[in-house]
């Protein structure tokens, strides 16, 4: 499993790439949409792991310019709090599931392995 | 909130505008909040599987440790500030009517906005003379300044930068909007005159000016 993680704060997400290598799970990360566009151009991601609410580019703006150049990805969303128009809006976007923070690594993974299944149906997890 | 009409319908349409402001400002502060607890939940967890590797076999580096120590020492850091943010924030709702530095309150609202802008691409600043004295209601007063950058918000462009500046005319303390408001919240027009505020432009346009009718 390759996975992008775009979060504009650097330590979370360094920090989560790290982990997840640890558990055998390839994860590059990027701080802002530019680089994470920039990332997509380059390499094959299964999964992108996308805050909401990122400076200049939402996460689902981000989601939905990433999926005009691959379709076939799969999103994930993090989130402070999860607000009412926030699920709607990434719901209608396809997207599949919602993590809150602070994650809890052991569900990040679970749900990155069901969002590479395609098995389950959209949640969100708090 | 996207453009200075939304702002008027969140707040005019809501039955208590000011709850309304008090609870968005809250709620965006909270998110700040959650992200610090996000990374130090996430250096907590690094720290737990070097620990674990470390009883494999695999030594754990002294400056590994430490930078995690120290990454969760500065979202203390952090989150301390923001909690401090919050707290002014609350106490200005139960002031009534005060002496506020004008100099102050803006690099204050500044700050309260700062997440507003940086998610926008938009460059906060505040800029003035020390120590111009105004009575007034410090939470009116915020949502006064908070509802103009919105406003300006809602006008500009990622890369641009809003500015508040205090400045004293003959007639007496002013805030400068700089660049000038191309519509200014009726909400907050209204909240403003409750206050006994005045708004207009400058000669050239280039600023939206917010006059101080009482010292």
């Amino acid at each position: 499993m390759y996975i992008l993680l775009v979060d504009d704060e650097e330590e979370l997400v360094s920090t989560l790439a790290e982990r997840l290598g640890f558990r055998d799970i390839q994860a590059d990360w990027a701080t802002s949409a530019e680089q994470a566009l920039e990332l997509v151009e380059k390499n094959h991601y299964d999964i992108a792991v996308l805050d909401v609410r990122m400076p200049k580019i939402s996460g689902f703006k981000l989601m939905h310019m990433i999926k005009e150049k691959v379709p076939d990805m799969r999103f994930i969303f993090l989130t402070g709090h999860g607000s009412e128009s926030d699920f709607k809006e990434g719901s209608e976007s396809g997207a599949r599931f919602y993590l809150m923070k602070p994650l809890r690594l052991e569900v990040l993974v679970e749900k990155l392995n069901e969002a590479l299944a395609g098995t389950a149906e959209g949640s969100e997890s708090r | 909130m996207n453009t200075a009409d939304e702002y008027d319908e969140q707040t005019s349409g809501h039955p208590d505008a000011g709850l309304a402001f008090f609870g968005k400002m809250c709620a965006s502060i909270s998110h700040e909040i959650k992200n610090c607890l996000a990374v130090i939940s996430e250096q907590n967890g690094l720290h737990q599987d070097l620990l674990m590797l470390q009883r494999q076999g695999q030594p754990l580096a002294p400056e590994r440790a430490e930078k995690i120590t120290q990454s969760i020492a500065d979202q203390v850091a952090r989150m301390d500030r923001i909690v401090k943010r919050l707290n002014r924030f609350a106490h200005s709702s139960d002031r009534a009517w005060e002496c506020i530095d004008l100099s102050d309150i803006c690099a204050y609202t500044v700050e309260l906005c700062s997440r507003f802008a940086v998610n926008r691409g938009i460059t906060l600043a505040s800029e003035g003379s020390a120590h111009l004295e105004v009575h007034c209601q410090p939470f009116a007063m915020l949502q006064v300044l908070v509802g103009c950058l919105e406003a300006g918000f809602a006008q500009s462009s990622s890369g641009q930068t809003l500015r508040l500046v205090v400045t004293r005319e003959e007639s007496g303390p002013v805030i400068a909007i700089m660049p000038s408001l191309e519509h200014t919240p009726p909400a907050v027009k209204s909240i403003a005159a409750s206050m006994g505020l005045a708004f207009s432009r400058t000669t050239h346009g280039e600023a939206t000016k917010i006059s101080f009718t009482r010292g």
